[in-house]
């Protein structure tokens, strides 16, 4: 068999395909029709289509139709309630962390109820008899400061003085805003609460803010260390505004009588 | 697409879709787990495929997976023409045309027996089947082309030794 040119071998491929006008079909049936040799391949490539095989199907078209249901179980309903859960149990974690974390501070010379370090006798006795002079008022008088950042090691200053126990100190009471009147008593126990407020020139991330927090933290715990008490209880606990708020109670010597007594 | 729309792709094109894998990898296993995976991606992503164009979507998802199979294979190696005769050299065991035509498929490079099979299966036109493969119409002519003159010689040469 002669062998065709291309030209001719893509007309009867097109022929075929169906690639070709009515009128340029007819003109191509009729140049093969004419033509021995071009009938022949004709004949040739029209067998070259693949017959589709009408008795293979598919096994498992029913296995198909469940698809849909794990589906739905797995995407619809597990997924959202598995992100929820991993959501809560993050959620709970860090609201823990950072809502009831209550830090106690042990400065050096500073102890809390469970190791208390307990003054000498002498200094003991002195003071239990300054007490005694006062011992018809015994009050709580708290004192706010607030403190911006930074805070360098200067800053120190910064901290209201704090009057020893039993001193007389100002105490501002009011009865109504208009109407507030500076008094002066005599208070055993002195609780100050120191607060901490950063200054943010922009919007803080929750990075930020934690840096900010363990910076004040850091400085306020030095800073407290620095004032020499005889008994501080240091409380560090984030306010609601998630902001450092250190409460510094005093002990007094009243204290370490009553703890004598138990 | 909602569920009875899926269920209406699975009814009309699982039996297309197994055949066309069937026929690419010979290979039944893979292809049944071609069809699932097929179906079951069009269920994931039923939101984004229109249902109109859902058999395309199929197609193209089994095609991607039978290229992923011819790569692990390594059988993505064009063969050519010449070696490819000599594979399939007339044997005793001719039965017929159908026959001969599967044995003809087998040594066409995997490309050129997609195409010719979307084209001759489906009955595609060049353009869709282009969407599918990820190959331009021109393209995708000249691999039927060219898969066409494949079996035609094959099949010459065979009726010429018969």
């Amino acid at each position: 068999m002669k062998p065709l040119n291309e030209e001719q071998s893509m007309l009867i491929f097109d022929l075929l395909e169906g690639n070709l006008s009515e009128e340029e079909k007819a003109s191509a049936l009729a140049l093969i029709h004419s033509d021995a040799n071009l009938k022949k391949e004709y004949e040739l490539l029209k067998k070259t289509f693949v017959q589709k095989e009408e008795d293979v199907n598919f096994p498992h078209k029913e296995a198909l139709y469940i698809i849909p249901d794990k589906t739905n179980r797995f995407y619809l309903l597990f997924k959202p309630i598995a992100a929820a859960a991993v959501f809560l149990i993050i959620s709970g974690i860090g609201f823990y962390y950072f809502r009831f974390q209550t830090d106690t501070i042990n400065t050096g010379k500073i102890s809390g109820k469970t190791s208390p370090i307990k003054p000498p006798a002498v200094k003991t006795e002195k003071t239990i008899s300054e007490i005694s002079s006062n011992a018809a008022t015994t009050l709580i008088v708290s004192k706010s400061k607030r403190i911006s950042s930074p805070i360098s090691a200067a800053d120190t200053s910064l901290i209201p003085s704090i009057e020893k126990p039993g001193s007389n100190i100002p105490l501002l009471t009011a009865t109504s805003p208009r109407a507030a009147t500076l008094t002066d008593v005599s208070a055993d126990e002195i609780e100050y609460r120191i607060y901490f407020y950063p200054q943010q020139t922009a919007p803080a991330t929750n990075r930020k803010k934690r840096s900010l927090y363990y910076q004040l933290f850091r400085t306020g715990r030095t800073m407290l260390a620095n004032l020499q008490l005889p008994e501080v209880k240091i409380n560090t606990q984030k306010s609601k505004n998630r902001l450092p708020n250190i409460n510094i109670q005093i002990n007094t010597p009243a204290n370490y009588a009553k703890y004598n007594e138990n | 697409m909602n569920e009875e729309q899926f269920h209406q792709c699975v009814t009309a094109f699982s039996d297309g879709l197994y055949r066309f894998a069937l026929k690419n990898l010979k290979d039944q296993d893979e292809a049944k787990e071609i069809v699932q995976s097929s179906f079951e991606k069009l269920w994931l992503h039923r939101n984004k495929v229109d249902a109109a164009k859902s058999k395309n979507y199929l197609f193209t998802v089994a095609y991607h997976h039978m290229a992923d199979y011819w790569r692990r294979n390594k059988k993505m190696m064009p063969i050519t023409d010449e070696s490819a005769m000599q594979q399939a050299a007339p044997s005793n065991e001719y039965k017929g045309l159908k026959e001969l035509m599967n044995k003809a498929l087998e040594i066409l490079p995997d490309i050129q027996r997609t195409v010719l099979l979307l084209r001759d299966y489906e009955g595609y036109p060049y353009e869709e089947i282009g969407s599918i493969t990820g190959l331009n119409e021109s393209q995708v002519k000249v691999y039927i082309f060219r898969a066409r003159q494949t079996l035609k010689n094959h099949l010459g040469s065979m009726e010429e030794i018969i």
